[in-house]
C-alpha cells in the first residue's frame, strides 16, 4: 500500500533510536527494519522505506551497529544489521532520554492549574 | 577480488569500520529492499505495473538515498584520511580516489542496475502468469492458419535436430494469453504446427532456432490488421558460431558448478537483435560442470551476448559479455552469491 499522507510522519532525529530498538532482539536486514516500523506501529508511522538506509549507514558508520552480509529468508542476498556494545549502550541512553521527554510533555499537557 | 574493493577493506579496516560498503553494495542492497517490496505486492494480487508503481511509491527516490548513502560514506574517508599517517596517506588517497571512482560510476551503475532488474521482474512475472512449455502437439486452434517453417546453414544445407522455441501469443475474448511450444527439425530442416494461430483475431509469434555450433536466431511476426493474415513462413539461416566457455563463479571468485545457463539474446556488430524468450527456454538450458565451466557454442565472433544463469535458490540472474576470438573463455561473475 502506498504511503498515506494522513499518517504521521517521524519526529526529527527519532529514526535512528527505533532502529537501535528494532534491532535490540537480533540481527535484520533493511527490509525486516521497516515490516517491523510498520507493524509495531499499527501502520502508523509514515517512513518512506528508502531513507532507512542513508541512517542504517550513519550508524554503522559511527560504530553503533554492524553489518554483515548472508543469505536472506529467500535465500537472495541481503546485508543484515546488528547493536554493537556502543549500540546497546547508546540505545539505554536514548530510550531514558525519551522516556523523560515523554514525561515531561505529558505533565505539560495534562497541566490543570490548582484552584484557588 | 578488485584493488577497488582490497582498497577499500583496508582503509575500513584501519578507520575501524566493521563492514566495507562499495558502491555496488549499496546498489545490490537498496535492490533487495525493493524486490522485496515487488514481490510482497505481487504476492497481493496486484498486476506488475501496478505492483512496481506501488513499491515505488513506499520505497521513495531510489537515486537520492543510493546517493545519501555513498556520500556517507565519501565524507567518512575523507575525515579519516585527514588524521591518518603520513605513510599510509597515499594509499587513503587510492582509496580515497577508488571511492570517488565509485561514486562517479555509481550513478550510471544504479541506472543500469534499474534496468536489469526490471527486465527480471518483467520476465518473472512473465514465467509465474504463462503457460509452461507442451512437450506434446501444441493445442489447435480450430480453422487456424498452420506455422511452418525451414531452417538451413549458410550453404543452404538444411539442419535436422534443431531446437525451435516458439511463443504464441493471443488475445482470446480482449484478455492476453502467452504460450511456450518447442519442436525439432526433421532431416530436411523443417518444421510445422498444424492449426497453430487463429485466422479471425491478432496474433504475434517469436520464434527462436538454436542447433549447437551455430550462431541462435529468431523471428517475430504479429498480425494485428484485419482481414488476419496466415503467418508467413519462417526461413531462418545459421552460420557457424564460436566455441565459447563462458566460467561462472561467485562473489569470491570461486568457480559454481551445476548452474543453469541459457542464452538469452545476442547482437551482432551493425546487425538486428536476435532475442530467446526466457519463457521456454529452459528446453536449452546447460549445466556448469564442477569447474564452473560450459560450453556455449551459439554466438558469432563479434557478439554482444547475453545469458541467464539460474543460481542455487532458483535466482535468476543476467549477464552480458562480448565475444572475442574464435575460441573465448569468458569469466563470469555473479554479484549476488557466495557459495559457503
Amino acid at each position: 500500500m502506498p504511503p498515506n499522507k494522513s499518517r504521521n510522519a517521524l519526529p526529527q532525529g527519532s529514526l535512528d533510536m527505533l532502529i537501535l530498538r528494532t534491532l535490540q532482539p537480533g540481527p535484520r536486514h533493511g527490509y525486516a527494519i521497516a515490516r517491523h516500523l510498520h507493524t509495531a506501529s499499527d501502520a502508523l508511522i509514515q517512513v518512506e522505506e528508502g531513507s532507512l538506509y542513508p541512517a542504517l549507514h550513519r550508524l554503522e558508520r559511527r560504530g553503533l551497529i554492524e553489518a554483515e552480509w548472508g543469505p536472506s529468508e529467500a535465500n537472495r542476498r541481503a546485508k543484515f544489521y546488528s547493536l554493537t556494545r556502543s549500540g546497546r549502550k547508546a540505545l539505554q541512553v536514548e530510550t531514558t532520554a525519551w522516556q523523560e521527554m515523554q514525561r515531561a510533555i505529558g505533565s505539560i499537557m495534562n497541566y490543570r492549574p490548582a484552584e484557588t | 577480488m578488485s584493488w577497488n574493493e582490497l582498497l577499500h577493506r583496508a582503509a575500513n579496516r584501519i578507520g575501524r569500520q566493521n563492514t566495507p560498503t562499495t558502491a555496488d553494495e549499496v546498489g545490490d542492497e537498496l535492490m533487495f529492499h525493493f524486490r522485496k517490496l515487488v514481490d510482497e505486492k505481487l504476492a497481493e494480487g496486484l498486476a506488475f505495473d501496478a505492483a512496481w508503481e506501488q513499491a515505488e511509491a513506499q520505497f521513495g527516490p531510489m537515486r537520492r538515498y543510493d546517493y545519501e548513502c555513498r556520500n556517507g560514506q565519501l565524507a567518512q574517508c575523507l575525515k579519516w584520511r585527514a588524521s591518518a599517517a603520513l605513510a599510509i596517506l597515499a594509499i587513503v588517497g587510492i582509496a580515497g580516489w577508488s571511492v570517488f571512482g565509485s561514486r562517479w560510476r555509481g550513478a550510471e551503475g544504479e541506472v543500469r542496475l534499474l534496468r536489469e532488474h526490471v527486465e527480471l521482474l518483467r520476465q518473472e512475472q512473465e514465467r509465474r502468469s504463462t503457460a509452461a512449455v507442451s512437450g506434446g502437439p501444441a493445442p489447435r486452434i480450430a480453422g487456424g492458419f498452420d506455422l511452418t517453417g525451414t531452417v538451413h546453414d549458410d550453404q543452404e544445407r538444411p539442419l535436422e535436430q534443431a531446437t525451435v522455441l516458439i511463443i504464441r501469443k493471443t488475445w482470446p475474448g480482449g484478455g492476453y494469453r502467452q504460450e511456450a511450444f518447442a519442436a525439432t527439425t526433421n532431416d530436411e530442416g523443417r518444421f510445422s504446427f498444424p492449426e497453430f494461430v487463429p485466422a479471425d483475431d491478432q496474433y504475434g509469434i517469436q520464434v527462436a532456432v538454436l542447433k549447437e555450433g551455430f550462431a541462435f536466431q529468431s523471428a517475430y511476426q504479429l498480425k494485428d490488421r484485419k482481414p488476419i493474415e496466415r503467418p508467413d513462413p519462417i526461413a531462418l539461416r545459421l552460420q557457424r558460431a564460436s566455441q565459447v566457455t563462458l566460467v561462472v563463479r561467485d562473489g569470491r571468485g570461486q568457480p559454481m558448478a551445476n548452474v543453469g545457463v541459457v542464452p538469452s539474446a545476442r547482437t551482432p556488430p551493425g546487425g538486428k537483435n536476435e532475442f530467446i524468450y526466457f519463457q521456454g527456454s529452459e528446453q536449452v538450458q546447460k549445466m556448469t560442470d564442477a569447474e564452473g565451466r560450459v560450453n556455449l557454442n551459439y554466438f558469432l565472433n563479434g557478439d554482444q551476448a547475453q545469458v541467464y544463469l539460474r543460481l542455487p535458490g532458483d535466482e535468476w540472474d543476467r549477464r552480458e559479455f562480448a565475444v572475442s576470438g574464435d575460441n573465448p573463455v569468458v569469466d563470469l561473475a555473479t554479484s549476488g552469491v557466495v557459495i559457503e
